[in-house]
């Protein structure tokens, strides 16, 4: 009996049990699906892909409060100028930020305000859209100009064109210089912001925010000696030590990597064993096929197939079944992956290596191969008389 | 030389506790190129007896040799082997398989044997020859009863084997369909097959050269 012919028995039989087939198919089906979903996922947060994400928070520290309950002491003024002077940085940007309600021509909206530094327009690489960015004189004061994003633009002007455009806060009023686009994707949190502002301009309309956290841009060659000398001056300091600290923001961000990812090779064993559920299902689909088709088996007995025809006959079926499922799950996951992607703008990224697709796929039909084996092998060893009996 | 030789041959099924005999001791010699047939009551055992005879069943004791093996000393390759090219079998409910065509089902035999296209066109032929050749892309169920017959008798002999092993092959049809299946039975031993005929039917065996008739496992 050819290969070919046992493929086509296969299928005559998977079309004349249609519902019972697509069941059987369906633990299959979810259970490569999730593996491709999971792996993509965890792909999409690889080591190179951290990089990019860290672009924006390359040469970077942050100073923050510590947490401890009851009454918590703030980043003065004072704290913020003595650090700008500290040797080899080039800038701090406070985190002056505030959600706020904005007016414009066409009417009013929340949205971000926040105070930014040349250092992290460019770190962050946001594209400028159009108009222009801040010269180094109006960053450096009261300037009453802002930036925003692309999509905030969009929302506050609809298709007037922004530049030049005032937007009316409750202290004051802004001019926007400049739409920019924030990148894709980064870690950076204060890319939130809507609408960015010079820092003095910031403090002005927050003075009465306190801060709780401030960066301070080393660039990347300088950053370990920025370090080792802020670790130095706020461990000597036992008044700062006391409520400060100094964090590497990278090391942060991977070790939240890190632990995302161990928990996502935890999804790939859970989805590897959603996917051995589905090889039950399938043997005992192909058991039900066994004991249904026992007078058929004891005829081809009959007519010359022996115990190892017959069990390569069962074998391809449940392999044809499961390797249909995995292909119909690589299908699935693949999709499910590529929405994710689409449906939350790029901030979950997926990648799928080929390579997982047929692992998959070849994973999947050696399901079928596993828990077809010993259907199969009844199948091959019932007793052609026994089985001709059989009604 | 004899086509199947049964030598003391016994069988029983076990029942619980207890052993139930059937074939008690039955001695047989079917020449090669006869006709025989087996008549005897329903549960006397014929259809045992030739499950034993096409090597689909083992006997509790005695010796069974088909075409000079004895299947005790054969494998289960060896055994399939004898099955497909050394014996056909017709059955009294046909057993055709409802997924294939006519033609399929007549092919089936071949699909276990390696074939050639001069296989495919000898399985059209015979098809043809018993009058189907109208029929060949009919599902069973679009088949009358005396139509699958023939069906089931083209496949037997699409190997062109030594010995047609038949179990009340008339048993389902009328008169009329039962006389042409016995016609073509008759056609193929004239030819040099050995045919076994098992019936309950006097005017069927009539057909055949000898008539053994069994009765409680044995012999009468
Ligand atoms: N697998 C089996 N287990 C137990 N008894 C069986 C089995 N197969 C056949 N028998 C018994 O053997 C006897 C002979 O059966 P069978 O050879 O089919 O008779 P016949 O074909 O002459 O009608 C019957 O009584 C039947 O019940
Ligand atoms: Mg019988």
């Amino acid at each position: 009996m050819t290969y070919l012919d046992s493929v086509r028995v296969a299928f005559l039989n998977l079309k004349a049990n249609m519902v019972r087939s697509l069941l059987s198919m369906l633990g299959v089906i979810i259970g490569t699906a999730a593996v491709i979903v999971v792996i993509s996922l965890v792909n999409g947060s690889r080591e190179s892909d951290i990089e990019s994400w860290m672009a924006g928070i390359k040469g970077v520290l942050t100073i923050r409060v510590k947490y401890s309950g009851g009454d918590v002491r703030r980043i003065t003024m004072d704290d913020v100028e003595y650090l700008k002077k500290t040797p080899h940085v080039v800038d701090v940007l406070p985190d002056v930020k505030t959600m706020t309600d904005m007016r414009g021509p066409l009417g009013r909206a929340n949205g971000t305000l926040g105070g930014v530094n040349m250092f992290y327009v460019e770190n962050n690489k946001y594209v400028l859209v159009s108009g222009r960015l801040f010269s180094a004189a109006e960053i450096e004061t009261r300037s009453s100009l802002c930036l925003i994003t692309d999509q905030f633009a969009r929302k506050m002007f609809r298709n007037q064109y922004p530049i030049g455009q005032k937007i009316r806060l409750p202290e004051a009023a802004v001019e926007v210089i400049g739409v920019v686009r924030p990148p894709a994707r980064s870690l950076n949190p204060f890319l939130d912001m809507d609408v960015m502002v010079s820092i003095p301009t910031a403090m002005r309309f927050m003075k009465k925010f306190p801060i709780y956290s401030i960066d301070i841009h080393a660039g990347e060659e300088n950053l370990e000696k920025v370090k080792a000398s802020l670790t130095q001056l706020i461990s000597l300091n036992p008044e700062k030590s006391d409520y400060l600290e100094l964090i590497d923001p990278r090391d942060m961000y991977r070790e939240a990597f890190e632990r995302s990812r161990s928990l996502m090779i935890q999804m790939i064993l859970i989805a590897c064993i959603s996917l051995m559920v589905g090889g039950i299902g399938l043997m005992n689909v192909m058991l039900t096929s066994v004991a249904e088709r026992t007078h058929e088996i004891g005829l081809r007995k009959a007519l010359g197939a022996s115990s190892r025809v017959i069990l390569h006959q069962f074998l391809i079926e449940s392999m044809t079944l499961s390797g249909v499922g995995g292909l119909s799950g690589v299908f699935l996951g693949t999709m499910v992956s590529y929405s994710l992607g689409v449906l939350s703008h790029g901030k979950i990224y997926v990648s799928i290596p080929f390579v997982a697709l047929v692992v998959s796929f070849v994973f999947s039909s050696v399901i079928g191969l596993v828990f077809g084996l010993f259907p199969a092998s009844k199948a091959a060893h019932l007793s052609p008389v026994e089985a001709l009996r059989y009604e | 030389m004899s086509a199947i030789t049964l030598e003391n041959v016994s069988k029983s099924y076990r029942m619980g506790q207890e052993d139930l005999p059937v074939l008690r001791g039955i001695n047989l010699t079917i020449e090669a190129g006869e006709f025989a047939a087996i008549m005897g009551p329903s549960g006397s055992g014929k259809s045992t007896l030739l499950h034993l005879m096409g090597a689909l069943d083992r006997p509790t004791s005695g010796r069974v040799v088909i075409a000079g093996s004895d299947v005790a000393e054969l494998s289960d390759v060896d055994l399939s082997f004898l099955r497909n090219r050394m014996l056909g079998f017709v059955f009294q409910n046909f057993n055709l398989l409802s997924y294939y065509t006519a033609f399929e089902n007549v092919c089936l035999p071949l699909v276990y044997s390696g074939t050639n296209q001069e296989d495919y066109e000898f399985a059209k032929e015979i098809l043809i020859h018993v009058g189907l050749g109208e029929r060949l892309r009919h599902k069973p169920h679009e088949l009358s009863g005396g139509e699958r017959q023939r069906v089931a008798m083209a496949r037997a002999l699409v190997n062109r084997p030594h010995i047609i092993l038949a179990d009340e092959p008339t048993g389902n049809l009328d008169s009329k369909n039962g006389e042409t299946i016995m016609g073509f039975l008759q056609e193929i031993n004239r030819a040099g097959t050995t045919v076994v005929l098992i019936t309950h039917d006097s005017s069927v065996a009539s057909y055949a050269h000898r008539v053994f008739r069994i009765q409680d496992g044995v012999f009468q």
